[in-house]
Order: C-alpha cells, then structure tokens, then sequence
C-alpha cells in the first residue's frame, strides 16, 4: 500500500515548475483538441473527445519530461504512469469534479486505486491523479486538479492555481467535497 | 434656396434622446413654439436653427435637408411597446439618419451585385403542402437563389451584403431589439443591427429580419404570427432540417456546443430548431431550458462564435475618400455631420489609409 501524506505534505513538497507543467499540458492538450475542425467535433461523443485529449497529453507530457531529472515514465500493462521523485506515481485522466474518471474502471484501474502492488510500480510511491475538469459544454477546463484516490473514495484533490499575478503566489487550493453535518 | 425641413428638427432632437421640453428648455423657448417649428406650421428664424444646432451637434445644413424620416417598420409591435418613446425615438432616428447617409453615396458608388433580396407574394406563393406558405419551402428557395451551398452559413453579413442588403452597425442604446430591417424603394435593403448583441444572436437575428423582408414585404400579417414565421425562416435558413436531423441524434449540452461551433448559431437557436422538427421530446425541451437557465446560458452563452462585420458601408466610404478625393472634413458635410461625429459613426482611418492598387480584370487578347 502506498504511504499515507497529507495533501499539503504532497502538493507542498512538488516544485512549482511540476504544477504548472500539470496545469499546461491538461490545458494545452485539450486547447488543441478543440482546435479539430467543427465538423470532427461533431462527429466525436464524448469518449473520443477524453481519447483525443488524452493522446495529446500523452505526447505532450512526453516532450515536456524527455529530459527531465527524477521524473521516468512507466508502462504497467499499457498503464502510462509517471514516477516522480521516489515518493509519487501520477497518471493523467479526465475528470469529473470529485476528481474521478468517469469510465469503467478495468480490475488494473482498481488495484492502482487501491494502492495495491502492481508489477514495475514501486509500492511506497503515492498514487496521484493529475485530471482536468471540464465545463458543462466541455468546451473548456475549468481546472485542472491533482487527486488522491483510495479505493472508490478519494480522499483528497487540490486545485491547480494557474501561474499568474493575480494568485498572489498561490500553487494549489483544497477542492476536497466537504462533508455535510450531522 | 434651402428650405428649412421641419422632420430633420424633429428628427435630430430625438437622434439626440431628448424631448420637446427638454429641447425647449435648453434652447430656452416655449414647448408650443418649437412643437409649431417641428409641424411646420411656423417656419423657424435663421437665429434659431444657428442655436438648435449648436445644442443638438449637427452643422446647419442638417436641418434644410430635403429627406423625409420613415417610421418604425410595421413588425416588432411586441418590442416596439416594451421600449420607452425616448429610447424608440433614438432608435427610429438612428435608422433614419443611417439611411439617409446611404442615399446620399449611393449615386456615386458602383454596386456590383445585380443579386436581390426576394420578396415572397403569399397568394401567388406555391408549395408543397397545399394552402399554406411553409418557411421550411421558402428558406430553402432562398439559400437555392443565393447558390449557398449545404452546411453553415459562412458569415451571414456578407451574405446579406453580397446579396443586396446593406447592414449598418448600430448602437441601439437597450438590448430590447437586436435588429431593424427595411425595405425603400430605390435603395437596398437596409438591416440596421445592435452590434452590441452576441456574435451567434446577431446571425440569426439578421436571417430573423432577412424572413420578414421575404415573406412581410407584400402582405403584413398578425405581429405575432409575421414574428413566429420569421423565426421559422431563421431556423430553416440557418439550420437546414435535411442537415441537423442526423446530426441531433444525441441531445445534450456537449454535442449542442459542438453543433454550436459548426453552424455558428446558438445552443438555445438549436433547441428550439430541433423542438420544432420534434426532435427533441417535451421532456428533453424543459431539461435543457433548465440546465440553460441554472448554468446562466440563457443571458449569455459560452463559445460565441467569430463576430462578423459589415462591410459594404465602409467600403462606400473608402471609396469616396480614396476613389472620388473626399476628405475627412467633406465627407462629413455631404452626410450633414459634425467632423467628430463622422469619426464616431465612420472609420476615419480609411482617409490615411494608401489607396487601393487598381486591378485590370480584363485585357484584349490577341
């Protein structure tokens, strides 16, 4: 199982380059899919509009991390995962606003979830999402977000505060669905 | 001699929103006075009309002008009676003004279109389905007559104006009306639009008012049902039923933007477009207006497509400054404006713009 770390211990400890390498390659890769001609959107549902996007972060994540120390890309079973560091695994999704993907999750899916030990994953790693969360037309992000599954629930997912003046240095913001009372 | 025209005073006097005692007063003079000026019944002293157009920022000559303002066309009774008579006033003033300024350089400006915008005779109209006129039928006709080809309408004002309407921007001061149009003898068809509103709301606003000059041209009709059939007009000219019926197989916000982004028109356009195939089940029709209403899309959606511009009026006024040697300072008297005025309403850079390399389009071969 993977080691447990608060979400301010794990989005605290990632650089701020990595965040907006997060926020970048979500945004980009979905600016690029809308840039298909309308009649190909037309003919996409929304499967094929998730399996485009997700082909050009794939490429993009690719290009952008090639060189980079201390990240290595991972295939497990046809899973594409990233191993950051020693201590995170990331692997990149569309989703929803709790932060999960909405597709059926295949047994692999489950057991990454689970922070079960999966052959080529270091098990301490923390197991992260790093997923884009779309508009009601989904016609844009509105925020890309890192999660933290465990199993079906996830236990906590924080905003990516794009780079800008206006965050005043802000890097992340806690999204995670509070709970009601009682 | 000019003669003083007392429709310009009035005329003026509403372009600028103000009333005959607010006039009166700044003037000052009394109500009954200007009103006598305004009917004609007394002819105004030359100290008076010097005074008026200091107040109201039009040159001398606006008032001695032989025109005569038209009133509101005989569609849009509904919004008519929703806006205040100042703001109708303004309205009616811009509109008659604009066209007034296309009378005037039409005469030296060469149209190249010998296209026209139809005008449909309802007793001689023949269709398909017997006794009625269908809009479907006619929208059609139209898109035939004008060689458009299947699929979105590219940009709707240069389709008007490539096809004899001239559409001229407007600042209509309220977002109760979006667009006017109007059909004079001897002149294009005019289509004064609010370039205020959404990109998407004015394209299909114009193919709104480009029904009412097809079908509301010779025969007038109930207000409500001359604006219902324009609206069908609208649907069918910008969302041709063949074309959207496979297309509307799946119903849901994701797949209207992206419909949306094809034809350019709005998501809510779609909607009603679909609910009037009976595409759509009732059910499906109140969720989505639901869904629009909750997320805010009703006032304004997202993904406005490009907006388009007129360009037939520019070009008219590129024309006389590099074509025919009008300056800045002309052009302004030939319209009876203010040089600052013309600035507002006209793009003044086009007088320090090069002037076009002339292009020779035929040559005798031997």
């Amino acid at each position: 199982m993977g080691a447990v770390m608060s979400l301010e211990a794990v989005m605290s400890s990632f650089d701020p380059a990595l965040l907006d390498d997060f926020d970048q390659i979500c945004r980009l890769s979905h600016a690029r899919y809308r840039r298909y001609p309308a009649a190909d959107l037309l003919e996409h549902d929304g499967r094929a509009a998730a399996a485009c996007t997700y082909c050009h972060m794939y490429e993009e994540t690719t290009r952008r991390w090639a060189e980079r120390a201390g990240i290595k890309p991972l295939d497990i079973r046809g899973r594409k995962v990233w191993l950051i560091g020693s201590d995170f695994v990331v692997r990149l999704k569309k989703t929803d606003e709790d932060g999960r993907s909405r597709n059926y999750p295949t047994k692999q899916d489950m057991e990454y979830d689970r922070g079960a030990s999966l052959p080529g994953l270091p098990a301490p790693a923390i197991r992260l999402t790093v997923g884009y969360l779309l508009s009601p037309t989904q016609t844009d992000i509105i925020r890309v977000q890192v999660s933290k599954p465990r199993g079906r629930v996830i236990e906590w997912r924080a905003a990516i505060v794009p780079a800008s003046p206006a965050s005043g240095g802000k890097r992340w913001q806690d999204v995670t669905r509070q709970r009601g009372f009682g | 001699m000019d003669r003083f025209n007392p429709h310009m005073l009035a005329l003026a006097r509403d372009a600028r929103g103000l009333t005959q005692p607010d006039l009166a007063n700044a003037i000052p003079i009394g109500q009954g006075t200007l009103s006598k000026y305004e009917t004609g019944v007394n002819v105004p002293p030359e100290d008076f009309v010097a005074v008026v157009a200091k107040i109201l920022e039009y040159p001398r000559s606006f008032f001695f002008q032989p025109d005569r303002p038209y009133g509101f066309p005989p569609f849009h009774y509904r919004k008519r009676k929703k806006l205040s008579a100042k703001a109708l006033g303004r309205i009616v003033a811009e509109m008659n003004i604009r066209r007034m300024h296309v009378r005037k350089m039409l005469p030296s400006y060469p149209i190249r279109t010998n296209r026209f915008i139809p005008e449909i005779d309802r007793d001689e109209y023949t269709s398909d389905k017997k006794g009625r006129l269908d809009t479907e039928d006619v929208a059609r006709s139209v898109r035939e007559a004008w060689m458009v080809p299947s699929g979105p309408i590219e940009n709707m004002v240069s389709l008007l104006e490539e096809n004899g309407g001239i559409v001229i921007p407007c600042d209509f001061g309220t977002d109760l009306l979006d667009a006017m149009s109007q059909r004079i003898d001897g002149m294009p068809v005019l289509f004064f639009v609010n370039m205020h509103a959404p990109a998407d709301r004015v394209r299909h606003t114009l193919a709104h008012e480009l029904g009412h000059m097809v079908l509301h041209t010779i025969a007038l009709q109930d207000d409500a049902a001359m604006e219902a059939e324009a609206d069908e007009f609208a649907g069918a000219f910008l969302l041709p039923a063949d074309e959207i019926r496979p297309q509307l197989r799946r119903f849901d916000l994701r797949h209207l933007a992206n419909m949306k982004g094809y034809w350019k028109v709005s998501m809510a356009a779609i909607a009603v477009r679909a609910d009037r195939l009976n595409l759509i089940t009732a059910y499906q029709s109140r969720m989505f207006w639901m869904e629009m209403s909750r997320l805010g899309y009703r006032k304004r959606e997202p993904n406005e497509p490009a907006r388009e511009y007129p360009a037939f009026l520019q070009e008219m006024v590129r024309h006389f400054a590099k074509g025919l040697g009008y300056t800045r300072e002309q052009m302004a008297m030939l319209l009876d404006l203010l040089p600052g005025e013309f600035d507002e309403m006209y793009d003044p850079e086009v007088f320090s713009m090069p002037a076009p390399t002339p292009v020779s389009h035929l040559r005798v071969v031997k």
